[in-house]
C-alpha cells in the first residue's frame, strides 16, 4: 500500500445537523506508515469571492495509532455560524481526519443551521 | 461518508526559480562581499590589542580641507617612537579605511597637537607600522549585520531548488491546517508588526523625541562665546538625489579647558533643501565669533542653535510605522480567547446609553431594554477621516510638485509634471471631499431607538427616530434594515471588499414632515435572518440605514450596525 486511505462515516450518511446536536463519526484509517497523530477536526471554513477563513471549532485526537484502525469521535455542534450560500460568500461545515506527518486527509462536509439546510442569501 | 487519498503539491517551474535564484543570489554575494570586508577591518581591530604600546611624540598634525562637499576634512598626522631602540615614525591614526566625523578630525587634531606627548601601539612584526588609537573590540558586533543579507539569499536560494513535499503548498493542506487565526500564525503576524512598531518607535525617538527632549534639556544650558573654525553645507548624494546639512564645527572654552563641536541644532540627519542651510553658513562663517550653548554638566556636550525649527516636524513621519504596527498588533491580539473558531459571536449588547437592567427574554438570551444605536462613522469622524487622507495624499504630492516645479523645465519635468497630473486630481477631488463633509456637519442628525437591544430572526422590534437640526430643508426620509455580505480579497498588492446586499426591509418612506421629525415603527426580522458573522475576510453585516434628501446640498446618509443572533438552541 502506497497511499493513505482515510474514512469518515456518519449513521445514516447524515449531512444535516441542527445547533446542538450531536455528531457522531466513526473512523477509519490505513496507512502506509505509522502516523504520529491522527486528528479529527469540527472546523467551519469559507468559500467564495473573499479569502478563505477558517475556524478549527474542537479537535479530537485518537490515541495510540496502528497502522490500521478504527474509532468512533463525537462532538456536540455549537450554536454559530449557520451553514450559508450567498452570491459572494458560503459557509461550509466539515470534519477532517489529519494523519501527520504528511497531512493525509479526508473531509466529511454537512450542513448546520436551525432548519437543517444551509441558508441561501438572496434579495 | 468521505474517503481521501494524498495528492501533489506544485512546484515553481525551472523559469521562477532561475529568476529567484538570481534575486536572492544578489543578496547572498552582497552579503559575503560585506561580511569579507568587515571581517578583514575587525581581524585588523583585534589585531591592534596585541601591538606593542610605545610612547609617541606628534612631529606634524595638520587638518586637510574636504575634497567637496560631499567630504569630511582630513586629519594628516605623523609622530615618531622608538622600537627595540630603533626611532620609528608613523602617520597611522586608527586601523580601518572609515573617514573621521568633522567634529572628531578638530577634536583629535586638539590631542594631538604638535609636540604633544602620546601614547601609540606598534605592530611587533612591522615596526613601522603604528596607530595612536585603537577602536573598541564592541565594533566586532558588526560583523553580525551582512549575515542578515547572507542569510536571507542563502535561505530564499535554498527555497527556490529544495525538493517541495506536499504540505509545503498550502491549497494541498488539509482546509482545517489553513487556520490563519492559529496560534504560531498570530505569533509570526504579531513579530511582524512587532518589528514596525519598534523601529517606527526607535526612528521616532531619533528623530523627535530625542531632539524635543534636548530642546526642552538646552533652556538651563550655559551660554558661552564660540568661534566657528570650520562653515560649510555638508552634501550626501544616494540614488534618491542629494539631500544636505549644515556642516559648522565651533570651538569654545569653558572652565579653562577647550572643547570643539560641531552640533549646530539638536535635528539629525539631512535634508533636501539647500537655501537655508546656505544662509546659515553665510551667517557663521570661518573665524566669526558667536555665542553657543553647552551642559553644565557636560561641557563637550554643545548646540548653537537650541530651539526647534521646522525640520523637527518631519521627525513625526515613522509615526506612520507605529501606527502600522501598533494598528496591525491590536488587529491581530484584539480578538478575546471565547471567541473560539475564528469569527465573532454576535453577542446581545448594542452600543447603548441606557442604563436598563438586563432580563431575560423566553428565547434564554438576556436584553437590555431599549438600545440607542451609535453610526459606524459619526459626522466628525467622517470630517477627520478625509481631512487626514487629503493632507496625507496631498502632502505627498505637493513634495513631488515642488521637486519638478523647482528644477529646470527640461524633458523630464515635462513628463513627470503630465504623470503627475492625475494624482493632483485626486488630490483635488480629496479636497472637494473635505468641503463636502464640512458642509453634512450641518446635516439634521439622526437619533435611532431599538426596542430591544437582541435582534433575532423572527423578532419584531419597534425602531424609534428623531431627527435633531434643521428638518426643515429635509424632502424625504427612508430608513431600512439592510443585510449584506462582504467580501475581502487579495488581487496582487491590492485588498479589495466587495458587497452583496441579499436583504432590504424598508421601514419608514416618508416625505411628511412631521413623520420625519420623529416617530416609530415595527420592525419584522425574517425568521430565515442569517446572524451576523464577522471573520477576518468574510462577514455578514446587518445595519439600519437612514437616508434624508436635501436638495442642493449632501444627503443624509448613515448606517447604524445592528447584531442579529443566532437563535438559542432549544434545551
Amino acid at each position: 500500500m502506497t497511499n493513505a486511505e482515510l474514512g469518515l462515516f456518519t449513521a445514516q450518511d447524515r449531512t444535516a445537523f441542527k445547533p446542538g446536536e450531536v455528531l457522531e463519526l466513526s473512523v477509519l484509517w490505513a496507512l502506509p506508515t505509522k502516523p504520529a497523530s491522527l486528528e479529527v477536526r469540527l472546523f467551519w471554513f469559507t468559500r467564495g469571492k473573499g479569502t478563505e477563513d477558517v475556524g478549527v471549532v474542537a479537535t479530537e485526537t485518537i490515541p495510540a495509532v496502528a497502522l490500521a484502525g478504527e474509532a468512533k469521535v463525537q462532538f456536540t455542534l455549537p450554536v454559530a455560524p449557520y451553514s450559508f450560500s450567498g452570491r459572494l460568500i458560503s459557509l461550509v461545515w466539515a470534519v477532517e481526519l489529519v494523519a501527520e506527518p504528511g497531512s493525509s486527509a479526508t473531509r466529511f462536509e454537512f450542513t448546520l443551521s436551525p432548519t437543517g439546510s444551509e441558508l441561501v442569501l438572496k434579495t | 461518508m468521505a474517503i481521501g487519498f494524498n495528492s501533489s503539491a506544485k512546484t515553481l517551474g525551472i523559469g521562477g526559480r532561475i529568476i529567484g535564484s538570481l534575486f536572492f543570489g544578489v543578496f547572498f554575494l552582497m552579503g559575503l562581499g560585506f561580511e569579507v570586508m568587515i571581517i578583514r577591518q575587525t581581524a585588523g581591530t583585534f589585531a591592534t590589542y596585541n601591538w606593542t604600546p610605545a610612547d609617541a611624540i606628534i612631529l606634524s598634525s595638520k587638518i586637510s580641507p574636504p575634497r567637496d562637499s560631499e567630504h569630511n576634512p582630513v586629519l594628516q598626522v605623523r609622530y615618531a617612537y622608538t622600537f627595540d631602540g630603533m626611532r620609528q615614525e608613523s602617520d597611522g591614526i586608527e586601523t580601518g579605511s572609515g573617514a573621521l566625523e568633522t567634529s572628531d578630525v578638530y577634536q583629535l587634531a586638539e590631542h594631538y597637537a604638535v609636540g604633544k606627548n602620546v601614547p601609540c601601539w606598534v605592530n611587533p612584526a612591522k615596526p613601522d607600522e603604528a596607530v595612536l588609537r585603537r577602536k573598541s573590540r564592541a565594533t566586532g558586533f558588526i560583523v553580525l549585520f551582512p549575515l542578515i543579507f547572507v542569510a536571507v539569499g542563502g535561505i530564499g536560494i535554498w527555497a527556490m531548488w529544495r525538493r517541495r513535499t506536499p504540505q509545503d503548498d498550502d491549497a494541498a493542506k488539509p482546509i482545517s491546517s489553513r487556520d490563519k487565526d492559529s496560534k504560531p500564525g498570530r505569533l509570526i503576524m504579531g513579530a511582524f508588526f512587532g518589528v514596525f512598531l519598534l523601529a517606527g518607535c526607535g526612528v521616532t525617538y531619533v528623530l523627535f523625541v530625542g531632539p524635543v527632549l534636548q530642546i526642552f534639556a538646552a533652556r538651563n544650558w550655559t551660554q558661552v562665546p564660540c568661534e566657528i573654525v570650520s562653515s560649510r553645507v555638508k552634501t550626501n548624494s544616494d540614488s534618491d538625489g542629494n539631500t544636505y546639512s549644515v556642516d559648522i564645527v565651533y570651538r569654545y572654552t569653558y572652565h579653562d579647558r577647550t572643547y570643539t563641536s560641531n552640533q549646530y541644532h539638536f535635528m539629525t540627519g539631512s535634508s533636501s533643501g539647500y537655501r537655508g542651510k546656505a544662509e546659515v553658513v553665510n551667517r557663521l562663517p570661518l573665524g566669526s565669533q558667536t555665542t553657543c550653548y553647552i551642559d553644565p554638566a557636560n561641557p563637550a556636550d554643545a548646540v548653537l542653535e537650541r530651539d526647534a525649527n521646522g525640520e523637527l516636524w518631519f521627525g513625526l513621519i515613522p509615526l506612520v510605522f507605529v501606527a502600522v504596527g501598533a494598528g496591525g498588533l491590536i488587529f491581530t491580539f484584539r480578538k478575546k480567547a471565547g471567541d473560539s473558531g475564528g469569527f465573532i459571536v454576535p453577542k446581545p449588547a448594542l452600543a447603548t446609553t441606557g442604563g436598563t437592567a438586563s432580563r431575560p427574554l423566553a428565547s434564554g438570551v438576556a436584553d437590555q431594554g431599549p438600545q440607542t444605536l451609535k453610526p459606524s462613522a459619526s459626522p466628525k469622524a467622517k470630517m477627520l477621516g478625509v481631512i487626514l487622507a487629503a493632507l496625507f495624499w496631498n502632502g505627498i504630492v505637493s513634495i513631488f510638485i515642488f521637486s519638478v516645479g523647482a528644477g529646470k523645465w527640461d524633458g523630464f519635468s515635462w513628463f513627470m509634471g503630465l504623470f503627475l497630473i492625475p494624482f493632483i486630481l485626486v488630490g483635488l477631488g480629496l479636497i472637494g471631499a473635505v468641503f463636502y463633509q464640512l458642509m453634512a456637519l450641518f446635516n439634521p442628525r439622526p437619533r435611532l431607538t431599538v426596542s430591544r437591544g437582541v435582534l433575532l430572526p423572527g423578532d419584531t422590534i419597534d425602531v424609534s427616530w428623531e431627527l435633531q437640526g434643521r428638518i426643515d430643508r429635509l424632502q424625504g426620509l427612508q430608513i431600512a434594515l439592510e443585510g449584506r455580505e462582504e467580501a475581502t480579497y487579495r488581487r496582487g498588492t491590492n485588498t479589495s471588499t466587495d458587497k452583496e446586499v441579499f436583504a432590504l426591509i424598508q421601514i419608514v418612506d416618508t416625505a411628511d414632515p412631521v413623520a420625519m421629525h420623529s416617530g416609530s415603527a415595527k420592525l419584522h426580522v425574517p425568521p430565515g435572518a442569517m446572524h451576523s458573522f464577522k471573520a477576518a475576510n468574510n462577514k455578514i453585516v446587518w445595519a439600519l440605514k437612514v437616508h434624508g434628501e436635501i436638495p442642493r446640498w449632501p444627503d443624509i446618509k448613515d448606517e447604524y450596525p445592528v447584531e442579529v443572533s443566532p437563535k438559542p438552541i432549544a434545551r
